[in-house]
């Protein structure tokens, strides 16, 4: 894909905590997604990958209990180390990351998406987290279609995949991560000529403004 | 891994799969790009990943960054800008450092984090932001 500019990333904390491997899967899909496309992030999880360095450098070493040791031992004497994976001859960029492309068994145009409301379709993507309140899809807004206005209960993070769309924080294009908060109240509006297309991942439930909103979003599960 | 607050025979089947993988994979370890702790870490980091989250680590792809875009240090530079984190992390706050660790060593996300220590959310993200603007500056500065 062509070069693109992304003026929105992921919170420094939420980059770190997936660096540690603490960040749930679906959060650390989008955040793996942005990364691939955006040299600025990849340098601060290389930074807080060093930083995991240094916390188990200062962890006072525990000696492990001598079946544990023997079985460790005995392991690494059968094995055949690995050879350096060869360099991949692949391209170097694809139209979507590729960590979100592994997990598409066909392109986005021919996805199954599900239509949920008039010009906003979605297609629901599968993790291990056990929380039964999050999600995470792809999501699929016709030009001009508007998304009422939504408070978050928790933490929410979007990547624009395709198009672009506008709401009170500013412009997301292709590449632009939104990382909202539990409080964080946005309508989107898309305002490209295409369609948008975005990764968007939560943990709660997101809460409409309007009654009758709330009620469709309940039953609709989102 | 027993640092991080896990059983001791899990910790223990965690620590045997991390370092049998850093045995095997010793020969992709690439001085000029990380510190041997930190190569070990990201070892350790996914099988825990694995066995804990029941998920493979989502890695960022090498190959699909482009060659103009990857940094590529000599392991002279590698290894001072990780003594120089090391340094400043003994410099760190308490309440700073004490919030890396649960993230780090005990897998904690920002809810737990919250949880744990009763700081309100925004305050453990902008804490852990603070953090790493301090570690950073370990070397933005030299």
């Amino acid at each position: 894909m062509d070069k693109i500019m992304i003026n929105h990333h992921p919170h420094v904390s939420t980059l770190m905590l997936y660096a540690a491997g603490s960040l749930s899967e679906r959060f650390s899909l989008v955040t793996a997604a942005h990364a691939e496309w955006c040299p600025q992030c990849r340098q601060q999880i290389r930074e807080a990958e060093q930083l995991g360095g240094v916390m188990l450098d200062r962890v006072t070493p525990m000696a492990m209990s001598g079946s544990g040791f023997e079985t460790c031992l005995s392991a690494a004497m059968n094995i055949e180390p690995e050879s350096a994976p060869r360099p991949s001859t692949g391209p170097l960029t694809t139209e979507i990351p590729s960590v979100l492309a592994t997990r598409l068994d066909r392109d986005l145009d021919v996805l199954p998406w599900k239509r949920l409301v008039q010009g906003i379709w979605h297609y629901a993507l599968h993790t291990t987290d056990d929380d039964e309140s999050g999600w995470i899809r792809l999501w699929r807004f016709e030009p001009t279609s508007r998304l009422p206005h939504h408070r978050h209960q928790n933490q929410e993070m979007s990547l624009v995949i395709q198009g672009g769309y506008r709401d009170q924080l500013g412009h997301f294009a292709v590449g632009d991560c939104a990382d909202l908060d539990a409080g964080d109240a946005h309508s989107p509006q898309v305002d490209s000529d295409d369609d948008c297309i975005a990764l968007i991942a939560t943990n709660a439930p997101i809460k409409f403004e309007q009654w009758h909103h709330r009620i469709a979003a309940h039953w609709l599960g989102i | 891994m027993m640092s991080t607050g896990l059983a001791q025979d899990i910790a223990e089947d965690i620590a045997q799969e991390a370092m049998t993988n850093v045995w095997r994979r010793a020969s992709q370890y690439d001085a000029n790009r990380a510190a041997a702790s930190t190569w070990i870490f990201t070892i350790a980091r996914n099988v825990r990943t694995d066995r804990l989250r029941k998920h493979r680590f989502i890695e960022v792809p090498d190959d699909q960054v482009p060659p103009e875009q990857q940094t590529d240090a000599s392991n002279l530079e590698v290894m001072t800008e990780y003594d120089q984190m090391q340094q400043r992390m003994k410099e760190l706050p308490d309440g700073q450092s004490s919030l890396l660790e649960m993230a780090y060593l005990e897998g904690h996300s920002h809810g737990e984090i919250s949880q744990k220590t009763g700081l309100p959310l925004g305050t453990v993200k902008t804490r852990i932001r603070l953090a790493m603007k301090n570690l950073r500056a370990a070397w933005t500065k030299s």
